[in-house]
């Protein structure tokens, strides 16, 4: 399980994160200003950490210079400063990866998952049950075996696995899968979702919940 | 080219014209000057000679005796002998130009009748064997026989002294030249320094360099250049300043009022996008509506002030009598309740012109700024008080942190913060103080902060009074 700390000073973001985080079972520590994080950092050992740059006492820029001295641990901004200069500035201190605020979560979450693939040297393997997706190439193995989806259906497993162990509503699986392409269509919904449970064989996986929608159970 | 070259260049050819133009006018009159001395005495020489001559022949003749070639050359044999000259010839010719007697062998090139043409003179100067000649000729009737004598006066040494003279100028002048040169060059480059100084500065001001400035101290036109140039730098550099400033100022509000604004948008749209995702259970769901509804009150509390705040921008307002004592009592009152803060009032009673509704909300301001210090006694102060100069002022007093000594300038600027992460969780926006000082500016006044830090701070502005 990854270690991850939030230097936020803004707490309603940071409980936000550490929330969502929490969900898919990360470990989250939150720090709101810069100095009380440098002293944690001290102490403990994060996988990851994402980092604001307005902060009280010592900013993130400086923070950033400390961590990068200090250990190799991947960092992340995530700021409200969306020029580019800042984020030259940030990528080039040594930052893995810039999101500037407002963001979606499951943006933030994609460049957690990013980062740290590239940390765990290039395993962008994620094993769920008896199956293996790896989300550059978009492919699903399962058994040895490739198993062929359309990329609705890919788009369609990535966001349940996201948020697996919890019931998703219809409309926003619809919205987050075919974005405003087309209108709420449940009937579309539920064929992929059975095309789905066929293809890889996850019947009792995917589950249907009464008046809300489906929920992925591993 | 530069200043010194044309200066240079210019004066010496001036110089060298006015110099060349002297020399030639003294030399030509000196030359001429002697040529006409050594004319009166050549001529009268010949004429001497001429009548010498003549009154032998005459003689000659009155004593019966034929005259002949052999006569005349003795004769002038024998005026010779006691007028022996170098530099003298003398020559005879008889009526057919034939030469009848010469004092030298032969005279090559000689024309008698060039010499008898002459219009206005009775000479002419020749060169014989880079000799110069004076010629002078006469001629008498012997027996219907014209006798010609010719006398050339050697005046070489005049030309001499004259292409003497020639050269000597020649060595002064490039001497004079050379010397009024190297002074007008020097003159020159003590002139145009400050100039190219000058342009030097200029350059590395266009460069962006502007606190360059000129040192010359010269009280002529170019000290005056300096000076102005200088006062130009000046003015420049300071309304460059003035603009950097206020790039720098807008970059500064835009840089807070976007933090201010997505900071809140993220939390909404990241609470509300996980609701409507999944089912969440009753704590979850709970926290994630408070922080909708504490962030868009906070958008909501943004917006309403940034509104005021634009809206007041040169906007004049009306103002009116106010009871100012009163005014200050309710007003807090309803603070008291609304921020659960202790707020003690003490007024003199006054009458001041202003807007009810704006000044409500710059002591509104005051009180919140005092409440977040975390006044020890978790008391603020509010006094009321009449000037000697007419004023009527309103201090609000904390005893709280205090505002430490460099952040007191910049309190009032848009979204300036001493400490983020306090003034966020006590709910400031961050444009309460230049809210209000926009305010007070429409009421002809200013907020003045007095601070020490860990001991607190006492907020100040003064109104005018109703004039009886």
């Amino acid at each position: 399980m990854n270690r991850i700390l939030i230097v936020e000073d803004e707490i309603a973001i940071s409980d936000l994160i550490k929330i969502e985080l929490e969900e898919r079972c990360y470990i989250c520590d939150i720090e709101n200003d810069g100095e009380s994080a440098a002293e944690l950092i001290e102490k403990k050992n994060y996988d990851l950490i994402l980092l604001d740059i307005m902060l009280p006492k010592i900013d993130g820029y400086e923070l950033l210079e400390y961590i990068k001295q200090k250990a190799n641990i991947p960092v992340l901004f995530v700021t409200a400063k969306n020029q580019t200069r800042d984020k030259i500035k940030g990528l080039n201190l040594g930052a893995d990866d810039y999101i500037t605020k407002p963001f979606e979560i499951e943006e933030l979450i994609a460049r957690i998952e990013a980062v740290l693939r590239r940390y765990n040297n290039g395993n962008e393997v994620q094993n769920i049950g008896d199956i293996s997706i790896n989300v550059i190439s978009r492919t699903v193995m399962k058994n040895g075996r490739e198993i062929s989806l359309t990329p609705k259906e890919f788009d369609l497993l990535v966001l349940l696995i996201q948020n697996k162990n919890f019931a998703l509503y219809r409309e926003t699986i619809f919205e987050k899968v075919w974005g405003e392409e087309l209108e709420f269509e449940t009937r579309t919904l539920d064929l992929h979702i059975q095309r789905l449970r066929k293809k890889l064989d996850w019947k009792d996986k995917i589950k249907t919940v009464y008046k809300i929608g489906y929920m992925l159970c591993i | 080219m530069k200043i010194w070259k044309k200066f240079v260049l210019f004066s010496i050819s001036i110089i060298a014209i006015v110099l060349s133009c002297s020399r030639y006018y003294t030399v030509k009159n000196n030359f001429l000057h002697s040529i006409e001395n050594v004319r009166q005495q050549n001529e009268s020489k010949h004429v001497l000679e001429k009548y010498t001559l003549e009154n032998n022949i005459v003689k000659t003749i009155q004593e019966g005796e034929e005259v002949t070639n052999t006569k005349i050359e003795e004769y002038i044999k024998n005026l010779y002998t006691y007028m022996e000259n170098d530099s003298e010839i003398t020559a005879v010719y008889d009526e057919e130009y034939k030469q009848i007697y010469s004092n030298v062998s032969k005279i090559e090139g000689l024309d008698v009748k060039e010499i008898l043409n002459q219009e206005d003179v009775n000479y002419i100067i020749k060169k014989i064997n880079s000799k110069n000649y004076m010629l002078f000729c006469s001629y008498w009737n012997v027996d219907s026989n014209a006798i010609y004598i010719v006398n050339m006066y050697d005046i070489t040494e005049i030309y001499e002294e004259r292409d003497r003279q020639i050269y000597e100028t020649l060595i002064s002048d490039i001497v004079i030249l050379i010397i009024s040169a190297v002074t007008i060059f020097i003159f020159s480059i003590y002139l145009t320094k400050p100039i190219s100084k000058l342009n030097k500065i200029s350059k590395k001001i266009a460069k962006g360099n502007f606190e360059e400035r000129v040192n010359i101290k010269s009280k002529d036109e170019i000290g005056e250049l300096a000076n102005s140039f200088n006062v130009m730098a000046d003015e420049v550099e300071s309304k460059i300043y003035e603009l950097k400033k206020q790039v720098k100022q807008k970059n500064d509000f835009i840089t807070g009022f976007s933090h201010e604004l997505k900071t809140p948008m993220t939390a909404i749209m990241g609470y509300s996008d996980m609701l409507r995702l999944k089912k969440c259970d009753e704590d979850v769901t709970r926290k994630a509506l408070n922080y909708i509804y504490s962030e868009t009150k906070r958008l909501s509390n943004l917006s309403h002030k940034l509104m005021l705040l634009m809206s007041l921008t040169d906007e004049k307002i009306e103002l009116k009598n106010i009871e100012i004592d009163k005014f200050i009592k309710k007003v807090s009152a309803k603070e008291e309740m609304s921020q659960n803060i202790k707020i003690e009032v003490k007024t003199e009673r006054g009458k001041v012109l202003g807007d009810t509704e704006l000044l409500e909300c710059v002591l509104k301001n005051l009180i919140e700024n005092a409440r977040k210090a975390e006044p020890k006694d978790n008391k603020v102060m509010i006094i009321g008080e009449n000037l000697e100069n007419g004023k009527y002022r309103i201090s609000v007093i904390d005893k709280g942190k205090g505002i430490p000594k460099e952040h007191i300038d910049r309190v009032i600027e848009e979204f300036y913060m001493i400490d983020k992460s306090r003034s966020r969780n006590s709910g400031g926006s961050g444009i309460g103080l230049s809210l209000s000082q926009k305010i007070l500016s429409l009421h002809c006044s200013k907020i003045n902060i007095e601070s020490s830090v860990n001991i607190g701070t006492t907020v100040y502005f003064d109104l005018k009074q109703e004039e009886n």
